[in-house]
């Protein structure tokens, strides 16, 4: 499993099997593999989710964001959990 | 002559735990086995 720490260095983009809805409380993601439902309850974390494959790492995509450094332990949990239900694949 | 020992119940002050609940902001739910859903 990815700890917080080791995810915002790393680049990741979302699995091919996701399916991403904007919702005004933010989004809902959907993983027709495993048939899980994850609700993004922030608005900005869809834009770090949405930033991810065009950054250089998920610290980039946070930046990007608009996520300050008093906040980033909550996203960096945040995609952690994504990464660990396979919403979310690191990439090279 | 009464031996018996009454006990006074004393009022200690009991600290519930505090509860850190922290904002979480992915919230998972499985909806495998739900009537309906293919």
């Amino acid at each position: 499993m990815t700890t917080p720490t080791e995810v915002l260095g790393r680049a990741w983009a979302l699995s091919p099997s996701v399916s991403v809805r904007p919702e005004p409380f933010g989004a809902l993601l959907y993983h027709f593999g495993t048939r899980r439902l994850s609700f993004l309850k922030d608005r900005r974390l869809l834009d770090v989710v949405q930033a991810l494959p065009s950054s250089a790492s998920a610290g980039e995509a946070c930046a990007a964001a608009g996520i300050g450094p008093g906040e980033l332990g909550r996203y960096e949990r945040a995609l952690a959990q994504l990464a660990a239900t396979d919403m979310i694949q690191e990439r090279p | 002559m009464d031996t018996t020992a009454t006990v006074e119940p004393t009022e200690t002050a009991v600290e519930e735990p505090q509860l850190v609940e922290e904002d979480l902001l992915v919230e998972d739910v499985s909806i495998d086995g739900m009537c309906g859903v293919y």
